[in-house]
Parts: structure tokens; C-alpha cells; sequence
């Protein structure tokens, strides 16, 4: 009976949480108790074993040099503080030690102030049903009917993973302008590829990673990655629910592409899926 | 004036985080399985930091206070992600049947469990953390490998004490169920040896949910 309620703690034992004299009433037990006492000793093994095993790779100097240039590359490019962060500094000195640490960590989780309005709306424009006003798998089609709605040419991209199939077109918005809104199904995923004439649209405050030799944007919300660059004097995103892998091959697809002025792939060439 | 204050600013944050670069990196590698994500990750969780870095009590716990960044951005980012994809397939939570490695003596003097043990390859225990949910697998790298205490945890993991005792118990058991799965499968261990009951076996269906209750233990 004694043994069982012993065994219940004898990862609290091992993991050094008890305090001196519990420790020394469960040190008399073990020694008195063979069968607890190996399991002490099996345990023990587990966990060595397991700091061993899972231990931190180990970054070579130019590795770790490597990712501290990229954190420090990322907080350079990070926006300005939010306006009231002194506000709330304030409000917080006022609150007690322990229900602060509450309410601080509900302020970092908020990120509504981190994501730029252009992933933001991405985001929205992913996760919104809003009706495809052009439903086409024809990229010459939408490409003709952005030019009439819009003014420019958007050829949408082709992707060569075999399953992103154009699902057809609608208007949307990025700051405050018109947009095209391409969306596409993804295996059995909506993705969404916004495109947009890049001025005033600041990519500012998230993580950014070299694609070829183009400066790619991450960032993410609501279940949802984003991808945000700009190519040839275009802006875009890409917004799924998607692994990284994935959205990145789909950037790699597009800045592989001539965009605006020259022809989209033969529409044979696109693969049909039904919608 | 201002871009030399945000420069020394920087400064400042990079002194503090290096130290902790390979605990974080690490971490991040082992929670997103993927080097490039947990490459994301660490960016994402050093720009929270920055920007909140004027909420972070100088001479207080810097490594605990940035491991809680991390855990809330893995969690933001990636459970719903990896919720969607994945199929918890290996790995049935509160199983009945649940045969873990020391289960208690075996009669004989080979010690089954030990047998396990010398013939884990440290590929073999890093493939069974990856089968853990992210809970489990969290509390294993921040109790096993990174070494905070329990309250350490509780605050990183935003949950009582008592959470981080029973997730640490069950995190443990399912890694060597699994790791006994292994073992039978491999032939390192016959699949009985270790699976006979034993007085404490049934025991060890039980959790701990606090820290009071070893004292408390003769009351019930």
C-alpha cells in the first residue's frame, strides 16, 4: 500500500521538487524498499537518457553567426512600438506582482498589432467566403477581366505541385486600394493569392527569409501562413493553411514566373480539378 | 538620436538572448519537427521579445520569460496548423492497456527494463518525443532537457503546478510505451517479459496533481 503511493512521486522525487524533509522521508522509504528503489534507478536512467538523447544540436560558429545576423535583420526591419506601450507600461506598475504576469502575457499573445494591414486583410480574404465573382479555370478569362475591372494586367500563376488549381477571381483589398483577389484550391485547401501595385504597402515587422534572391515575408494568424513579397514591380501574398515547405514552393513558383506583360502558361497546361 | 537609442536597444537584446540561442533553437527544432519552421519561429519569438522587452523585469528569470514567448507563438502558430494534419495515430492517451517499461521487477535477474534501455539509440527516444502531442512534448524538453523546475514550467506552460506534475508523468509513460513498443519490435525484449503484472502496475495509472499530496498521502 505504502509502495504505491510512493511510486506516484517518484518523478517529483527525481526531478529535485520536494522540499528537505519530504525528500528525506522518501529517501528512508527507498531505503528500506528494494522494488522502489529500482524503479528509482530505472527512472533515473530514463531521464538521463533522455537529456542525453534530446539534447540542443550543437550550431558551428558560422551557423550560429547565421542566425543571429537573421534575428538581428528581423529586429532592425521590426515597426516602432505600438503608441500607448507606454500607457500600459503604467497601467502595469499597478498591478500586482502575481495577477500581472496574467495580464502581461495576454498582452504579448495579442499579435493584432504586429501583423501589417496587407497580411491582416490577406487573412480575412482567405478565411471569408466571400463569393468568387469570376469563377473560372481560364487565366487568360480572369486576366481579361482584371484588366477591365482594374486597369492592369494580373496574369494569375501557374503552380507546378499539380494540385493548386485555379478556382477563379474577385475583387479585394490591400491598404486601401482594389486588389485582385485570385483564390485557388490547394488539395482539399483554399489558398489565396492577392495581387496588388506594391507602393505604400509595408511589409514591415515580420520575419523575413531569402527565396532566390528575393526578400520573402512570413507571417501567420488565425491558422493561416503568409507569404508577402514583391517581383517585378508587383505585390503578393500567399495565405493557407499551409506548411512552410509548401508555401514556399508556391513563392518559389511565382517568382520563377514572368508576371504582368507576357503570356500565361497554355491553359492546358494548368491542371483541372473540379471546384 | 532616436536610431541610436533603437540601436543600443538591440544591442542590449542580443546580449541577453545569445546566451540562450542553442536552448531556443533547440526547443523550437524539436516542437516543429522541421528546421526551417523552428528557424521561423525562433525569428518570430525573438521579434515578440524585442518589442516587449521594456515588460520584462530586469534581474528576473530572461531564459523562463523568453520561453514563454516561444511556447505562446508555437501554440499560436502552429497547433491549429498541425492539429488539421495530423493523426494521432501511435500514440492512444489513457490507454487501459498501457504496458510501460517499469512496471515493476521482473523475476528473473536480466531486468528487462535495463535491457530496453542499453539498446535505445538517442534516434529511437527522439522519433517517441516526436509522437507525443505538443503539451507532452513541451514539458519533456522543459523538465528533461532545458531543466526549469515545476513552477518554472507552470508559469512558461501558462498552468498550475499540478498540470505540469501530471503532464510530465504521462508525457514520460507514453515516451517509454512507445520506446517498449520499439524495443518488442526490434526484438531487444520479448513482448511478455515486461508486461506481466505486477504489484505496480496498476499503480501507475494514477497521476500526481500535487505537490501537498505526497504529505497528505496517509490521510486518504
Amino acid at each position: 500500500m505504502q509502495c504505491k503511493d510512493m511510486e506516484k512521486f517518484i518523478h517529483v522525487y527525481l526531478d529535485r521538487e520536494f522540499d528537505q524533509e519530504d525528500r528525506a522521508d522518501y529517501e528512508r522509504h527507498l531505503a528500506e524498499c528494494e522494488q522502489c528503489r529500482r524503479l528509482a534507478r530505472f527512472e533515473q536512467r530514463f531521464k538521463s537518457q533522455l537529456k542525453t538523447s534530446l539534447a540542443r544540436p550543437h550550431l558551428r560558429l558560422d551557423e550560429r553567426e547565421a542566425v543571429r545576423a537573421r534575428i538581428m535583420q528581423t529586429l532592425a526591419e521590426a515597426p516602432p512600438l505600438p503608441a500607448n506601450h507606454g500607457t500600459r507600461r503604467w497601467i502595469l506598475r499597478l498591478v500586482p506582482a502575481a495577477a500581472a504576469a496574467g495580464v502581461l502575457m495576454a498582452l504579448v499573445l495579442g499579435r493584432s498589432d504586429i501583423n501589417p494591414p496587407v497580411v491582416s486583410q490577406s487573412i480575412i480574404a482567405n478565411s471569408n467566403n466571400k463569393p468568387i465573382e469570376l469563377r473560372t479555370k481560364d487565366p487568360h478569362a480572369l486576366r481579361s477581366w482584371f484588366h477591365e475591372k482594374l486597369g492592369i494586367a494580373i496574369v494569375p500563376p501557374h503552380f507546378s505541385n499539380g494540385h493548386t488549381a485555379l478556382v477563379g477571381g474577385r475583387i479585394g483589398q490591400v491598404e486601401a486600394k482594389e486588389a485582385a483577389h485570385l483564390i485557388y484550391n490547394h488539395g482539399d485547401r483554399k489558398i489565396s493569392v492577392m495581387v496588388f501595385r506594391p507602393e505604400n504597402v509595408p511589409f514591415r515587422g515580420m520575419v523575413s527569409r531569402r527565396i532566390g534572391n528575393k526578400s520573402v515575408y512570413f507571417s501567420y494568424g488565425k491558422g493561416q501562413n503568409v507569404a508577402a513579397f514583391r517581383h517585378r514591380g508587383v505585390g503578393y501574398t500567399i495565405t493557407g493553411a499551409l506548411p512552410r515547405h509548401e508555401l514556399d514552393a508556391l513563392v518559389r513558383d511565382v517568382l520563377h514566373q514572368p508576371s504582368g506583360s507576357t503570356e500565361p502558361p497554355p491553359v492546358d497546361a494548368v491542371p483541372v480539378k473540379a471546384p | 538620436m532616436l536610431r541610436k537609442k533603437e540601436a543600443r536597444k538591440r544591442a542590449e537584446f542580443e546580449a541577453l538572448v545569445m546566451p540562450h540561442l542553442e536552448a531556443l533553437y533547440g526547443t523550437a527544432v524539436r516542437m516543429t519537427r522541421n528546421p526551417q519552421e523552428a528557424d521561423d519561429l525562433l525569428q518570430d519569438t525573438c521579434l515578440k521579445a524585442f518589442r516587449f522587452i521594456d515588460r520584462f523585469q530586469s534581474g528576473t528569470n530572461f531564459k523562463a520569460w523568453i520561453f514563454k514567448i516561444l511556447t505562446n507563438v508555437f501554440i499560436n502558430r502552429y497547433r491549429k496548423l498541425q492539429r488539421d494534419r495530423e493523426v494521432r495515430g501511435e500514440v492512444e492517451r489513457d490507454g487501459h492497456h498501457a504496458h510501460i517499461l517499469a512496471q515493476g521487477p521482473a523475476r528473473d535477474a536480466q531486468r528487462p527494463e535495463d535491457t530496453i534501455l542499453d539498446h535505445l539509440m538517442s534516434e529511437d527516444i527522439a522519433q517517441a518525443l516526436e509522437k507525443l502531442p505538443p503539451d507532452f512534448r513541451m514539458a519533456i524538453i522543459l523538465s528533461d532537457v532545458e531543466e526549469f523546475s515545476y513552477k518554472e514550467i507552470a508559469e512558461i506552460m501558462d498552468c498550475p503546478v499540478g498540470t505540469v506534475m501530471s503532464r510530465l508523468y504521462r508525457a514520460r509513460r507514453q515516451m517509454q510505451r512507445l520506446l517498449y513498443r520499439h524495443a518488442v519490435d526490434r526484438g531487444f525484449i520479448q513482448a511478455d517479459e515486461a508486461q506481466e503484472e505486477t504489484p505496480g502496475a496498476s499503480v501507475r495509472e494514477a497521476e500526481v496533481t500535487d505537490l501537498d499530496a505526497y504529505r497528505n498521502r496517509n490521510q486518504r
